[in-house]
């Protein structure tokens, strides 16, 4: 039940930074994910198993806001969701650049499966936005390692 | 080696998962462009926060605008801007209208819808995909917008469409560098007529519907609205193209530059009545 308010609030916190920063960066080029940046850091706290139910409750979200096909972010989430669980049981993602380097990786993943869904099930081309797209994952892994070191930070502190 | 039974249990459920995705695309799919229920739901749910994050910023700006920093002076010129962005378009419509008209009685006609034909926005939002598809606008169907009306910018060119979902106070505007966004198009100066498509690939957009045997267009020529496709009035600047290509195909390859970018997203225009149209 916890893990469940847990999850809600991580969703909601997600949409919120997706809200405030949409105000800003509608004007701008520059885009963060903010639901990968929640499946990817609450795998990481949570495991596994709770990394792909919220891979998949936060592609559907982010696909309720895009006009692209519904459920496609949702597909991708669950697979980088359930390996962002399972390989941080495994290796040590703590430190910023280890995090970073870690989230830059399942990033790159996400994006990718996203991309190669679009294209199979409709045949979208691959938006490259002359090499900005791979802008994208970088920013995103950059904005989730800054995000769990705060959080370190925060639980350390609550548990002092 | 057999899995362990938790191993087993949570392969079955991120596969019960992956499942239940794959048929929400299955279904969603043959729906095209339309939006599914639950993508509905949560937009009419969720979109109107977005609104309340704008203007909670709308409020702390004009609190620190009005009466901290040079009072009066900010509103002022905030009025003024809105009120030349008007007349700017008020301008515009008229002069193309002008250009058109047979007699006077049609240019009084167009007069008197000219005042209630837009209505004003600002982006609020933007596509969490992918920044180049769509935008979310602080205005909805309490404003009289509904699906499929012309979007342009402060300087009156071409931006996209309002399309589904739309809330009493938003709406979704799909831009027209979307892959699947079309509008017919000619050319300003050879009157050569053809489909402009979004191009997610690079950005920019593309002419369509050339004949590779068509001479008369040329480079840096521009491409405006020609009206044929009932939804977007004639006029309307698109873009410019920037490179023809001649390749052993039926139709040409042309790259075109909409006029659309990032920064005009700020102030936007609904065009809310069509050419002739009431309002």
């Amino acid at each position: 039940m916890r893990d469940v308010l847990h999850g809600g609030l991580t969703l909601a916190a997600a949409f919120v930074v997706h809200a405030v920063l949409g105000r800003f960066l509608a004007t701008t080029l520059f885009g963060v994910d903010s639901f990968l940046i929640a499946v990817l850091l609450f795998a990481i706290v949570k495991g596994d198993l709770a990394g792909a139910v919220m891979g998949a409750a936060a592609g559907l979200f982010a696909d309720a806001f895009s006009i692209g096909v519904f459920g496609i972010s949702g597909a991708a989430y669950i697979g980088v969701g359930f390996l962002s669980g399972w390989i941080s049981r495994r290796i040590n993602v703590l430190g910023f650049l280890r995090s970073f380097v870690f989230l830059t990786g399942l990033s790159i993943l996400a994006f990718a499966g996203r991309l190669t869904l679009n294209a199979v099930v409709i045949g979208e081309p691959i938006p490259w936005q002359r090499g900005l797209l791979l802008l994208r994952p970088v920013a995103t892994a950059l904005a989730g390692a800054a995000a769990f070191a705060l959080f370190r930070r925060f639980r350390r502190t609550r548990v002092r | 080696m057999p899995l362990a039974r938790p191993e087993r249990r949570k392969l079955l459920v991120v596969g019960g998962l992956l499942i239940a995705q794959f048929l929400i695309i299955s279904l969603q799919v043959p729906l095209g462009e339309a939006p599914s229920v639950f993508e509905r739901v949560v937009f009419f749910v969720l979109a109107p926060v977005e609104g309340l994050f704008n203007g909670t910023y709308g409020l702390a700006k004009g609190v620190w605008n009005r009466y901290l920093y040079l009072r009066d002076v900010e509103s002022q010129n905030h009025d003024l801007r809105q009120e030349a962005f008007r007349l700017r378009q008020e301008n515009l419509i008229l002069g193309r209208g002008l250009a058109r008209l047979q007699d006077r009685e049609a240019a009084a006609g167009i007069l008197s819808t000219v005042h209630a034909s837009f209505v004003l926005a600002s982006a609020i939002g933007v596509d969490a995909v992918n920044g180049r598809r769509s935008i979310v606008i602080d205005r909805g169907t309490a404003d009289g917008l509904r699906p499929y009306l012309p979007v342009v910018d402060a300087e009156g060119r071409l931006v996209g469409r309002t399309v589904k979902p739309l809330t009493a106070r938003e709406s979704t505007v799909e831009l027209m560098t979307n892959e699947g966004f079309s509008v017919g198009v000619v050319s300003a100066k050879s009157g050569v007529d053809g489909v402009l498509s979004g191009d997610e690939k690079t950005g920019l957009c593309r002419l369509k519907f050339i004949p590779s045997s068509n001479e008369s267009l040329e480079e840096g020529e521009e491409l405006l609205t020609s009206g044929f496709d009932k939804i977007f009035p004639a006029g309307i600047p698109a873009g410019t193209i920037t490179a023809i290509r001649n390749e052993p195909l039926l139709f040409k390859t042309i790259e075109v530059r909409p006029y659309l970018t990032i920064r005009s997203l700020k102030t936007l225009a609904v065009l809310t009545a069509r050419a002739g149209e009431k309002p």
